[in-house]
C-alpha cells in the first residue's frame, strides 16, 4: 500500500488534469455546457417525482429534496461503475505509450463525476433553503457518509475495470445489476416507509447504497444522527475492497496490453 | 561514467489473452493463444550519455525490450533499473486522448512522464511552435490528421527532455520540411552527452552514424553487442545468408560529390529506371551491391543551398539488384556531402 500512496502523490497532477481536460471536452461539445450538470439531475428528479407522487400516490417529507439528494448520490455511483468497465479500452492509446498505474484512471473518473456531483448539489441546497430546513450539527455526518460512498465506489470501480479488460459484455450485465440496485436502494422512495421494518433493516445492513442514501437524507434533511457503527463498518468494507482492487490492478496491469 | 540503465536477465512472455463473452461459456475453457517468449534472458548496461542502437529482424524483441525498459510491461523475471532517471518512449502512434485538446494532451503527456506542471508551462510554447500547430492546439486531437498527430507527439518528445530517450523506429515524422526539422532536433537531443538513448531502427546507416554501440537481438536473446561497426558487420553477414531477407538493404546513401548541384528528391516524384543506379558513400560491410547516379532525368531541383554540409532524408523508389538477384524498391535514402562550389556540370 506504500506504493499506492507514492503513486497517488506522483500522479495526482495527472489525475487532476485528466479530469479537468475531460470536463473541458464535455463543455466544448455541448450547447448548454455546464448547465446540463444541473439540468439533467433536475429533469430526472421531475420524472421520479411524477412516478412516486402521481403513479404511486405517495409522498414524504421534503419529497423534492429527498429525490434530488438520492439521485445526486446514485448518479455518481452509477456513472462511475458503468464507465469503469471500459476504462482500460478508453485509455488504450495512452497505456501503450507510457506507464501509468491504472487506478489513476479510476481516480480521474471519480473526479469528473465528483465535480458534476457538486453541481447536482446546487438544487439540493436551493431546496433546503426553500424548505427552510434548519441547520444542525448532524449535517456534518454527510462527510463520513460521502467518504464511505467514495471508498466503496473506488474499490468497486477498480475491480470492474480489471474484469472489464477480460470480459467483453460485462457492461451489459452491470447495467442490469445496477438497475436492480437502483430499485432496492430507495433512490426515489423512502425504504423505511415503503417496506416492512424488518425488511428495511435487512436492506440497510446488506445494501451499502441504501444505507448511504438513507443516512445522507437523515444528515441534511431530517437533522438526525447517523448510524455510526454501520457507516463505519461500510467505510472499512470500502477500504478493504479498495485495497483488493488496487492489489489486483498492480498484479495484472502489465498484462492488459496483451488482451485482444 | 555512471550507469543509466541496467537490464539484468529480463525474460518476458506474451500470453495473448482473448476477451471472453459471458454468453459463451465454451470460450472460457479454450486454451490461451501463445505463449510467445519475446525476451529470453536479456542483460545489458548502458552508461549515461551512451547511444545504444538495437537491431534485429522483425519479431526479435526490439520493441518489446523498449516497452519493458519504459515500464509499459513488466518482465516475467529479471530486473530493470533506470537509476532514478526519467524515461520517454517515442514510437509510432501518439498516446493521446482523442476527445481532449492538443493543449491538454501536452500537459497530460508531460505529467505522465513525471514532469511538473511548472516544467511543462516553461516548455509549452516551444512545443507548440515546434509542432506548427498553433491554430489547432485548442482543438480535440480527434480532429487532427495523422501528420498533425505525429508532429505533436514528436514535439512533445523532443521538448520534454527526459534523461533517457527510447526511440522505436521514429527518427523523423511529417512532411518533407518537418522531417528535416524533426530529424535535426532529434539528433541534437540524441547527441546531448547528458542523455542516454536507445534507438531501435532498421536504418543501419543512421545507426552507424549516431550510435556509440549496437546490440543485436535475435529471437529474444542478445546475439551480439559492442562497437557499432563490428556488430553491424556481423548483423549484415547474418542477413546476407538469407536471400529472401531484404531488410539489410536499408538504407543507401546518395553521394553528392563536391562541385555538383545539390539534389533534392521529392517524395513520389522520382522513379528511377533500371539504368539509374545509386552510388553509396560507403558500402556497408557485407553488402553485395553498389550503384552510381548516372544522370538526373526525372529529378527535380531545388535552390542550391549555401556551401556546407547538407543532409536530407528522402524516400525514393528505385530498382536495384544484388548478387542474389533480389529486387527492391521504396527505400529511404540520405543525401550527404559537402557543396564546395556551384557548377553547371552535373557529375555523378
Amino acid at each position: 500500500m506504500k506504493r499506492f500512496f507514492l503513486d497517488i502523490k506522483k500522479y495526482k497532477g495527472y489525475m487532476l488534469h485528466s479530469a479537468k481536460s475531460q470536463l473541458h471536452a464535455e463543455l466544448a461539445n455541448s450547447w448548454l455546457g455546464g448547465i446540463w450538470w444541473v439540468l439533467e439531475p433536475t429533469l430526472f428528479m421531475l420524472v421520479y417525482m411524477f412516478v412516486y407522487t402521481v403513479v404511486f400516490q405517495r409522498s414524504t417529507q421534503y419529497v423534492v429534496a429527498f429525490i434530488t439528494l438520492g439521485l445526486t448520490y446514485w448518479r455518481f455511483f452509477n456513472n462511475c461503475v458503468l464507465s469503469s468497465i471500459t476504462l482500460v479500452r478508453h485509455y488504450r492509446s495512452v497505456i501503450s505509450k507510457v506507464y501509468l498505474p491504472k487506478f489513476v484512471f479510476v481516480g480521474s473518473l471519480m473526479m469528473v463525476n465528483g465535480y458534476k456531483m457538486l453541481f447536482s448539489y446546487i438544487p439540493v441546497i436551493v431546496l433546503m433553503i426553500y424548505y427552510r430546513i434548519p441547520l444542525s450539527i448532524y449535517m456534518l455526518s454527510i462527510i463520513p457518509v460521502t467518504l464511505t460512498l467514495f471508498l466503496l465506489t473506488f474499490g468497486i470501480c477498480c475491480i470492474c475495470m480489471h474484469i472489464g479488460v477480460y470480459v467483453e459484455d460485462l457492461n451489459r450485465l452491470m447495467r442490469v445489476l445496477l438497475q436492480l440496485l437502483f430499485y432496492i436502494s430507495g433512490v426515489f422512495y423512502p425504504i423505511n416507509e415503503m417496506l416492512e421494518p424488518e425488511l428495511a433493516k435487512l436492506l440497510f445492513r446488506l445494501n451499502p447504497i441504501a444505507l448511504i442514501l438513507y443516512e445522507a437524507r437523515n444528515a441534511l434533511l431530517y437533522g438526525m444522527a447517523c448510524q455510526r457503527k454501520l457507516i463505519l463498518a461500510y467505510m472499512v468494507v470500502g477500504v478493504v475492497i479498495s485495497m483488493i482492487g488496487v492489489k489486483i490492478i498492480y498484479k495484472s496491469e502489465s498484462k492488459y496490453m496483451k488482451v485482444v | 561514467m555512471e550507469t543509466a540503465i541496467t537490464v539484468n536477465d529480463v525474460r518476458l512472455r506474451y500470453e495473448t489473452i482473448q476477451r471472453k463473452s459471458l454468453l459463451n461459456p465454451a470460450a472460457w475453457r479454450q486454451k490461451r493463444i501463445g505463449p510467445v517468449d519475446a525476451l529470453k534472458g536479456v542483460s545489458f548496461q548502458v552508461r549515461k550519455g551512451e547511444i545504444l542502437g538495437i537491431v534485429g529482424t522483425n519479431g526479435s524483441g526490439k520493441s518489446t525490450l523498449l516497452r519493458t525498459v519504459a515500464g509499459l510491461m513488466s518482465p516475467n523475471s529479471g530486473t530493470i533499473d533506470l537509476h532514478g532517471n526519467t524515461v520517454a518512449l517515442l514510437s509510432l502512434g501518439t498516446g493521446f486522448l482523442p476527445e481532449v485538446s492538443g493543449r491538454d494532451n501536452i500537459y497530460l503527456s508531460g505529467l505522465s512522464m513525471g514532469f511538473s506542471k511548472a516544467e511543462i508551462d516553461e516548455r509549452y510554447e516551444t512545443i507548440v511552435s515546434f509542432s506548427e500547430l498553433e491554430d489547432a492546439i485548442s482543438r480535440p486531437v480527434k480532429t487532427y490528421s495523422s501528420g498533425m498527430y505525429s508532429k505533436l507527439a514528436f514535439s512533445i518528445a523532443v521538448s520534454l527532455e527526459t534523461d533517457i530517450l527510447l526511440i522505436d523506429e521514429v527518427l523523423s515524422v511529417g512532411d518533407l520540411r518537418f522531417q528535416r526539422k524533426s530529424h535535426a532536433a532529434l539528433e541534437n537531443l540524441i547527441m546531448d552527452k547528458n542523455r542516454t538513448v536507445l534507438i531501435v531502427s532498421h536504418n543501419l546507416g543512421e545507426l552507424q552514424r549516431l550510435c556509440t554501440s549496437v546490440m543485436w537481438l535475435e529471437e529474444g536473446t542478445v546475439a551480439a553487442s559492442g562497437g557499432t561497426a563490428e556488430v553491424l558487420e556481423m548483423y549484415h553477414k547474418k542477413l546476407a545468408e538469407d536471400p529472401t531477407n531484404l531488410s539489410y538493404l536499408d538504407p543507401p546513401i546518395i553521394q553528392v560529390e563536391s562541385g555538383a548541384k545539390a539534389i533534392r528528391l521529392h517524395w513520389d516524384a522520382v522513379k528511377f529506371a533500371e539504368d539509374y543506379r545509386i552510388y553509396r558513400k560507403e558500402n556497408l560491410p557485407g553488402a553485395q551491391w553498389s550503384a552510381i547516379v548516372d544522370g538526373y532525368d526525372g529529378l527535380e531541383y531545388e535552390d542550391v543551398p549555401p556551401s556546407g554540409e547538407i543532409s536530407y532524408l528522402y524516400t525514393i523508389r528505385a530498382r536495384a539488384t544484388n548478387k542474389n538477384g533480389n529486387v527492391w524498391s521504396n527505400y529511404r535514402a540520405g543525401v550527404a556531402g559537402k557543396l564546395e562550389k556551384e557548377t553547371g556540370a552535373q557529375t555523378p
